[in-house]
């Protein structure tokens, strides 16, 4: 009888100490997490604070040796919105690729657009394959924000199969979200988006028609100059200078006998601004001697794009 | 013959047309043709924020419509100077806020009013009092109602913490230094926790009610005082000899009543230590040592009138001249020139409140730390001067200073005035050896949370004016917020050193317009007609042989997708710039697309140190343009 309640009391204890061992070691557990995202805070602010460059990156690099601590320690900052935090954060999360592309994709359900669209960024940055297809839907976003963002990641992302969905984002009502678009869309040399992209050369905002000529250009299609070229006889105003524009950016010899005449074209505006594009003809004789004619051209604005224009062609 | 005189009446067109000036519209219209922007659809993105309690529609309107800005300033400068009482400006500030205040309307009622009986004063001092006292109860029910929409513990937050978010203090700026890195971190998420909290609850402060409150004083003080300037002080008799111990020297009249103390000074000297709900003193040179029109937590309405005489205001507390928290305080003080002296938010403060100095003749010393000089905060503080060489002198947030939900003013009506804001608050983020300032025509924000307000300068007339600033000053602005300085006339000298003369800073609007005069500009960097990260800073001088100086991003420069316009449309002018990379009508490239920079001189034989150069056009950056116009309109 003694012995079977002696026996009972032992088995309580050894129970008891399982769970004290059990519950204690996650306690432990957690206080080292807990250490762990304090040491990453300690780092990452420390860092942010040192303007020596070797300092820094010492401390940066012990910040990554912490992996998800210093990930969740990121995570943590997102709210507070400081833009310092978030740029230098930006900066690093590269070098966290690996464990940082989990929680991120997690943080894209969140209720916040600021969040979702930071994450966004960080996924871009951090070229997250995995991120291709939610970023795709978020393209539908009803969240300004989460739109544009979802926008330009996927362009650093670099996967090619989303330039069918970028494509459809130059559409949207919101200047921010369709620039994002076209830069996007240079970045991943998407031919498929070249007439979309031709025709927001006259989008009514400024940033949307220069980062459609950037895009066209860093295509580079020979297909873009034919266009372009055919265009170029209805068109008018800031439309007609980003067709001028993009054909000399694009270099392709075939477009000189369109631009060259424009050099006497009565408005002091179109001779300057085909000055400009045709200063990328780097080298040729031809296009350097017909700008020459142009530095004593009664207009101001034409003599000095001619002398820029010669000065790129020769290579200064 | 007809086509005779079609050719006559073309020549005669064309000739008319080549004498007229190039307009400043054309201008920037033809220089931003030239970058291949069309200006009717130049607009900031304003996606990236949320819209908060505070923005302002206007500036998100400006920020949209960026060209608009000029002529809106111009408009916003033209209503203040062609209003004919003061009730109208203080309604213009209103309606800058976007509050839809009524018109006062005064009937007299049936009140008892406590100085009927009072047989010594005159019938026309009676009939006065009467005015302002009737208005005193109606703006007591107004601001009655808004405060009890909170309790004791709420209204004694925002007393304590509203000023507590905009001070900095010296000590503070001392132990930072020792600091860990977490500590400040967590000071400032701490602060940025408290700010939340508390501009959250302000912002259900009814601010179109403290300001119909406001305009009912001002109406009725203005009506009230036609007679009083009529009244000759030696004709009235004292009622009584009276002891009180917060007033000494020549009283006429002292009596209390529930909404706080009345007193009325007469011809001698009269020296006032306390906190009244109404004083009107007929003559003599006279001191304020605590308040005058000063509202507080205690007295929410207060009002000050000084007829005659050289007066001292001198107090160490806050809203003490013409200044109101959660309330409407009102000076107003028609002859003499006068001393200014106070401390934090002490002169023309409107913190949750509406405060109002009106300062009619002569010429007179501001002086004031923190917050003063036409400083709004959830309300408005409007510092009206409408004559005489008057010297302002504040440290930060002075002179036409607007923060969140709020509208400070600055209206000098003429003479040779010195304005200067800077000298005590290290500017740590930047230069040390540099303090800030965010005064003279300054609106600001706290970022990310809350929209800025108006901080507007305007100085009329003709007077040759004196503005010296440090950093954030002279018609600039941070974040979702609108700063102006104007400057109708005189040659005038500005002195700043960054973030200054027409500069907006992250998603906002700063202009700096003057209208005519030899002008001196000196600063140092991001100014002059400088936007950055999508802001928009103009610089629009119209007459006169200016002089700039600059050192770098500054003159037509546009920084991280800002937009920054310089136009001077007349005079032989100087330019000089040490860093021509990025200055004179400069545009940087950054996050992928551009910022615009436009440097234009109209007119005038000008000379150049840096990228411009007279009747010439050069590029700066991929979107930066200078134009220096050929006098006749150029092909």
């Amino acid at each position: 009888m003694r012995s079977s309640s002696h026996k009972k009391c032992t088995g309580i204890i050894i129970f008891l100490l399982f769970l004290v061992s059990i519950f204690g070691s996650g306690a432990v557990a957690n206080t080292e997490a807990e250490d762990k995202v304090k040491r990453a805070r300690h780092l990452f602010l420390t860092a942010l604070k040192t303007e020596d460059r070797g300092n820094k990156e010492k401390l940066i690099k012990e910040f990554v040796s912490l992996k998800e601590s210093a990930v969740e320690y990121i995570i943590s900052e997102i709210d507070w919105k400081d833009p310092e935090h978030l740029n230098f954060a930006e900066e690093i999360i590269p070098r966290l690729a690996r464990v940082a592309e989990r929680p991120f994709m997690f943080l894209l359900g969140d209720s916040s657009a600021f969040r979702v669209s930071v994450a966004i960024r960080f996924l871009g940055k951090i070229k997250s394959k995995r991120a291709v297809v939610p970023l795709i839907l978020l393209l539908n976003d009803y969240r300004v924000q989460v739109r544009a963002s979802s926008a330009y990641a996927l362009g650093e992302i670099g996967d090619k199969s989303s330039a069918v969905y970028i494509r459809q984002a130059l559409r949207d009502t919101v200047p921010a979200v369709r620039r994002n678009a076209c830069i996007s869309l240079g970045k991943l040399r998407s031919k498929v988006a070249i007439p979309e992209l031709i025709k927001c050369l006259d989008d009514t905002a400024y940033s949307v028609a220069y980062a459609a000529s950037y895009a066209l250009i860093s295509i580079g299609d020979p297909s873009i100059t034919d266009t372009l070229l055919a265009l170029l006889p209805t068109s008018k105003g800031a439309f007609r200078y980003h067709i001028i524009e993009t054909l000399g950016g694009l270099r392709d010899e075939k477009s000189l006998p369109v631009l060259l005449p424009l050099l006497e074209h009565p408005s002091f505006i179109e001779r300057g601004i085909t000055c400009e594009a045709l200063g990328n003809f780097r080298g040729n004789y031809r296009v350097a001697n017909a700008l020459k004619k142009l530095l004593n051209d009664p207009s101001p604005f034409v003599r000095m794009e001619a002398t820029n224009a010669l000065k790129s062609i020769r290579g200064y | 013959m007809d086509t005779v005189k079609k050719v006559l009446v073309l020549t005669f067109a064309l000739l008319l047309a080549g004498d007229k000036p190039l307009s400043r519209t054309t201008a920037i219209n033809e220089a931003l043709e030239r970058i291949k922007i069309n200006p009717s659809k130049l607009s900031f993105n304003l996606t990236f924020t949320d819209i908060d309690p505070f923005r302002l529609r206007f500036v998100n309107y400006l920020l949209s419509h960026p060209l608009k800005t000029i002529d809106f300033t111009d408009s916003v400068a033209l209503k203040l100077v062609s209003a004919k009482e003061p009730l109208e400006i203080v309604r213009a500030a209103s309606e800058m806020l976007e509050l839809k205040a009524t018109m006062p309307v005064l009937t007299k009622g049936t009140y008892n009013y406590p100085w009927k009986s009072a047989g010594q004063l005159t019938a026309k001092l009676k009939e006065s009092l009467d005015i302002i006292y009737t208005a005193i109860l109606r703006a007591e029910e107004n601001i009655k109602t808004v405060r009890s929409g909170f309790t004791t513990a709420q209204l004694d937050s925002l007393y304590n913490f509203l000023p507590y978010l905009l001070e900095i203090s010296e000590e503070e700026t001392e132990s930072k230094a020792e600091l860990t890195v977490e500590e400040e971190d967590s000071i400032s998420k701490s602060e940025q926790r408290l700010s939340k909290g508390v501009l959250n609850l302000a912002a259900r402060i009814d601010r179109t009610k403290i300001s119909e409150s406001a305009m009912t004083l001002i109406y009725a003080c203005d009506l009230a005082l036609k007679t009083l300037q009529q009244i000759d002080p030696k004709s009235v008799k004292a009622e009584k000899a009276y002891t009180i111990p917060e007033v000494s020297g020549d009283i006429l009249y002292y009596t209390e009543t529930p909404q706080g103390a009345v007193v009325i000074g007469g011809a001698g000297k009269t020296v006032y230590s306390g906190n009244f709900l109404l004083i009107i003193d007929l003559g003599g040179d006279d001191e304020y040592l605590l308040s005058a029109g000063g509202a507080t937590n205690s007295q929410p309405i207060s009002i000050a009138i000084d007829i005659r005489g050289n007066d001292i205001y001198r107090s160490k507390e806050p809203y003490a001249f013409g200044s109101a928290f959660l309330g409407a305080g009102i000076l107003i003080d028609c002859e003499g020139s006068d001393l200014y002296d106070s401390k934090n938010f002490g002169i023309a403060t409107g913190i949750a409140g509406f405060g109002f100095l009106w300062d009619q003749a002569g010429s007179d010393l501001y002086r004031g730390d923190t917050g003063t000089e036409g400083c709004g905060y959830i309300g408005a503080g409007i510092l009206l001067d409408s004559s005489g060489n008057d010297y302002y002198y504040g440290h930060l947030y002075a002179q036409g200073f607007g923060y969140v939900g709020g509208c400070g003013l600055l209206f000098d009506k003429e003479g040779n005035d010195c304005y200067v804001a800077q000298g005590k608050y290290q500017d740590k983020i930047r230069r040390r050896d540099h303090n800030l300032s965010l005064s003279q025509g300054f609106g600001f924000g706290a970022r990310p949370d809350f929209s800025g307000g108006v901080g507007i300068l305007l100085d009329d007339g003709n007077g040759n004016d004196t503005y010296i600033a440090d950093v954030f000053a002279q018609g600039a602005s941070y974040w979702y917020a609108f700063g102006a300085l104007v400057d109708r006339g005189g040659n005038d000298t500005y002195q700043a050193f960054q973030y200054a003369q027409g500069c907006g800073t992250h998603i906002t609007i700063g202009a700096l317009i003057d209208y005519a005069g030899d002008d001196n500009y000196l600063s140092h960097s991001v100014s002059q007609g400088c936007g950055h990260d999508l802001a928009l800073g103009v610089l629009n001088d119209r007459k006169g042989d200016d002089n700039y100086v600059i050192y770098d991003l500054s003159q037509g420069a546009g920084n991280a997708n800002g937009i920054g316009i310089f136009v001077d449309e007349a005079g032989d002018d100087s330019y000089t710039a040490k860093q021509d990379r990025n200055s004179q009508g400069y545009g940087n490239f950054r996050r992928e697309y551009g910022s615009i920079g436009l440097m234009l001189d109209l007119a005038g034989k000008d000379s150049y140190i840096g990228k411009g150069g007279d009747e010439s056009e050069w590029t700066n950056g991929r979107y930066g343009i200078g134009i220096d116009f050929v006098p006749q309109k150029q092909k």
